[in-house]
């Protein structure tokens, strides 16, 4: 039987002011497939997403569904021809309930005498999520209160519903990083109602940076590079190696954490914390940080491990114990203080702390530096500039000239301006929370080979990892936390470090 | 080349803010001849001197995020309080309401940034409070500066060729606004913490600090504001300040200053100032009625809004 073709794309372009974030990509869906899309942050793929879902228009180029023109100028649009996405920070509203969530914006079709009709929300809700083997979840209860994979089968549940309500036969849904905050157990479920849909004869884009999540789960892969579609592979047959160097244009190695260059650390105690207590985040937390050190710190979340980053970089107040930094003791009241002592952090949330998205990559990369920069009480915006193309020259970031809005950039770009920003600080101590979150592996190697330089340097680092692995690999000095305690603290010479299954079994 | 060329180039909003600039002023001239004449051009120099200082304060607070309605109460209050004190300590009356406006500007921008009082709020509070205390001082009345007393304010009404000294010492205060905000780490720190107020701190900029200095510096302009009415009027009226918080506000919108903060310059507000007075002016000349004169600022600023609020936000959703 001949399949048909869903969905496609026609030299599709996009362009921002100048730079091409895609560049005539061609892209086929047939009916009942699930297709990776892979590719560096910046490669294009969020961006093909947004047109596909009319976030935004491309500049040239068409694409069409069963041969049907298809030029959505919303998402609303994308929905009532069958199209759904699922974010990758999700768009639930948390102080509603998971019925609410589901029904939002359809509300109008529980009208009872101008009425909504909770009961029935509440029903159709609970059938919804049954359908998509999301049973079990309470459709009364505030998204708040779930954890994240709950959230996400709710969100799959909404995306899935919304879709449904267009009518039509076969469905396209978009999955933009869908594994990053779930666990191993999650993603299986998750996969299984992927495969579902592919037998219902629906097609799933699949876009991750988990390259053997991609190869586990597609049928057929899109290899995305610098805006342009570079390979289409068919998974049976495809590996890891082969899909690297589509991506990279360079082979992966088996160096990717640059473990051979982690430092020994110094015998000079450059942070020391005693018996530090947040009520309600941890308790008795003691450590010391030497100099040239990469203390890793794992832990689930609500382990404490994020408050206690926040403790140290002044974001908030301990109840008791003693920080002492550079041999004196400290109370920091804002990251200002913090600062002035040589300690500063990358934040998680890289849109909504990291960076300042409508000011220039040169402030960005500036603003915590300014003091120094300046000659007296003046500041000239030049320095500003000069500082700010020498870190765009160093790290190698992709934009079009340090005068242009941070927002513009793509993930792992930004991050370097979160980077040099840190760095241009001329800080001793620096806190990496989730340094390579949303980031994808070009990228996130190079991330890895500065936090190698720094350390070399003799900055010690405090590092939250994306993962485990990551975690133990990238650090000289490993605490695992618990529940707000710190269950046991290892050793991590890079001769010598501790397995994963071990350090889990401190963890949970 | 390129880049150089770009930045030497203001952005459309100024373009167009100028551009309305000189069509009202030929519009008016062309409907009233004694529009273009020097005595006219001194008066709205004159009349602009205010609004341009108390509007500079008030940009950088909105520029940072913020907001102030306490602007017309606090130029109020000072213009009573300089009349009363004058007869004691002559002079230095100056320093006595640029202390109050400090003040009264620091106290909103504590509740605003370490309280967490929504600086809408807080400066409406305060608002009242100056607003009556202008009425307990005066006995509810206008009260006249004492002819010997003339002295302190007489220079500002003094000119150079049609440009009165009034309007120089309002353009000195422009400038020094425009010098902090293009050449010292403190611009930066205002449009960094407008832009992300959370980035900022988590950057380790003073939030706090340079909110709170926005707000106190802001308070001295709006009371040298007042002392600049009593030049005009040689005397202090509780309510001369009644109709500058709309006017300061409608003319830093009108520039060009973004309302949600991180985006703006003091030289949009001069252009904004200026179209704002004309405006005022050539309604005046023209002989609108002034309770139709206020229906079109309240016009004014929310167009001026509109035209400036953050229409991209759409992009944002999806990051």
């Amino acid at each position: 039987m001949e399949r048909k073709i869903m969905f496609s794309c026609v030299d599709i372009s996009k362009d921002f002011s100048g730079m091409h974030a895609l560049d005539r990509v061609n892209m086929e869906i047939y009916e009942g497939e699930i297709i990776g899309l892979i590719g560096e942050n910046g490669a294009g793929k969020s961006t093909l997403l947004k047109i596909i879902m009319g976030f935004q228009q491309q500049t040239s180029g068409k694409m069409c569904i069963y041969n049907e023109l298809f030029a959505p100028m919303s998402t609303k649009e994308a929905n009532q021809r069958g199209i759904g996405m699922v974010y990758q920070e999700q768009s639930l509203v948390a102080n509603l309930t998971v019925a609410q969530n589901i029904f939002f914006g359809f509300e109008k079709r529980f009208l009872r005498f101008g009425f909504v009709d909770w009961g029935r929300i509440n029903r159709e809700a609970k059938e919804v999520m049954k359908e998509c083997g999301a049973e079990g979840i309470d459709p009364k209860k505030k998204v708040s209160e779930l954890n994240f994979a709950t959230r996400q089968m709710v969100e799959i549940s909404k995306v899935l519903n919304s879709v449904k309500m267009s009518g039509a036969s076969k469905y396209l849904i978009l999955l933009d990083e869908p594994t990053s905050l779930l666990n191993d157990e999650e993603i299986k479920i998750l996969f299984c109602q992927v495969r579902r849909l592919r037998e219902e004869g629906h097609s799933v884009i699949f876009v991750s940076h988990r390259l053997d999540e991609v190869l586990e789960l597609t049928d057929r892969i899109y290899v995305f590079k610098d805006g342009s579609c570079v390979g289409e592979v068919k998974t049976p047959g495809a590996d890891e190696g082969v899909l690297y160097e589509m991506m990279v244009g360079r082979s992966s190695s088996g160096e990717y954490y640059k473990v051979e260059r982690q430092t020994v650390p110094e015998e000079e105690i450059i942070l020391e914390v005693e018996e530090l207590c947040l009520i309600g985040a941890f308790k008795d937390v003691s450590f010391q940080l030497h100099k040239g050190e990469a203390l890793g710190i794992c832990g689930v979340v609500g382990s404490g491990k994020e408050e206690l980053c926040s403790v140290i970089i002044g974001d908030e107040k301990a109840d008791r114990g003693k920080v002492t930094v550079f041999h004196s003791e400290k109370k920091f009241r804002s990251p200002e203080d913090a600062l002035r002592c040589g300690i500063t952090a990358i934040p998680k949330e890289r849109r909504t702390e990291g960076i300042i998205g409508i000011r220039s990559v040169g402030e960005n990369i500036t603003i915590s530096n300014l003091k120094k920069l300046g000659k007296g009480i003046f500041l000239s915006g030049r320095t500003v500039e000069e500082k700010g193309n020498e870190w765009i020259e160093r790290l190698a970031v992709k934009c079009k000239d340090v005068n242009s809005p941070v927002q513009l950039l793509s993930g792992g770009n930004a991050q370097k301006v979160v980077f040099a920003r840190a760095l241009q600080s001329g800080c001793k101590i620096l806190i990496l929370n989730h340094p390579t979150r949303g980031v994808d592996i070009g990228a996130k190697e190079e991330i890895y080979s500065l936090i190698r330089d720094i350390t070399e340097q003799g900055v010690a680092v405090i590092i939250l990892g994306d993962t485990l692995e990551e975690c133990i690999a990238l650090s000289s000095t490993i605490l695992v936390m618990k529940d707000g305690l710190v269950t046991k603290r290892y050793d991590a010479p890079k001769e010598n470090k501790p397995e994963q299954v071990d350090i889990v079994r401190f963890m949970m | 080349m390129k880049i150089l060329i770009k930045k030497k180039l203001p952005d459309i909003s100024t373009w167009i803010g100028l551009a309305a600039i000189v069509s009202l002023i030929v519009l008016f001239s062309a409907m009233n001849s004694s529009f273009g004449k020097a005595d006219n051009i001194s008066n709205i120099l004159t009349d602009i001197s205010p609004l341009l200082l108390m509007a500079s304060g008030v940009t950088f607070i909105i520029v940072v995020g913020s907001t102030d309605l306490s602007i017309g109460a606090v130029c109020s209050l000072s213009s009573i309080l300089f009349v009363r004190y004058a007869e004691h300590i002559g002079l230095g009356a100056y320093v006595l309401i640029a202390a109050a406006g400090l003040i009264s500007g620091l106290v909103i921008g504590i509740l605003q940034a370490r309280f967490k009082v929504p600086s809408f709020i807080a400066s409406l509070g305060m608002m009242s409070i100056w607003e009556s205390l202008a009425l307990v001082f005066s006995n509810s009345g206008t009260i006249q500066l004492n002819p010997k007393l003339w002295y302190t304010v007489d220079w500002m009404s003094a000119k150079i060729s049609i440009i009165p000294v009034v309007f120089l010492a309002a353009l000195l205060i422009v400038f020094i606004y425009l010098l902090i905000q293009h050449s010292t780490r403190i611009g930066k720190y205002v449009y960094a913490i407008g832009a992300n107020e959370r980035a900022a701190w988590m950057a380790g900029v003073p939030v706090e600090k340079v909110k709170i200095a926005c707000f106190g510096a802001a308070g001295v302009c709006y009371a040298l504001g007042g002392v600049m009415f009593v030049a005009k009027m040689v005397s202090g009226s509780p309510n001369v300040g009644d109709n500058y918080t709309l006017l300061s506000i409608a003319a830093v919108a009108l520039g060009g200053t973004s309302m949600a903060g991180g985006r703006g310059s003091v030289v949009k507000t001069m252009i904004g100032v200026a179209v704002v007075m004309i405006v005022r002016n050539g309604m005046t000349v023209t002989g609108v009625d002034s309770f139709w004169q206020k229906i079109v600022y309240g016009m004014i600023i929310i167009i001026a809004a509109y035209l400036t609020a953050d229409h991209t936000n759409k992009e944002q959703i999806i990051k």
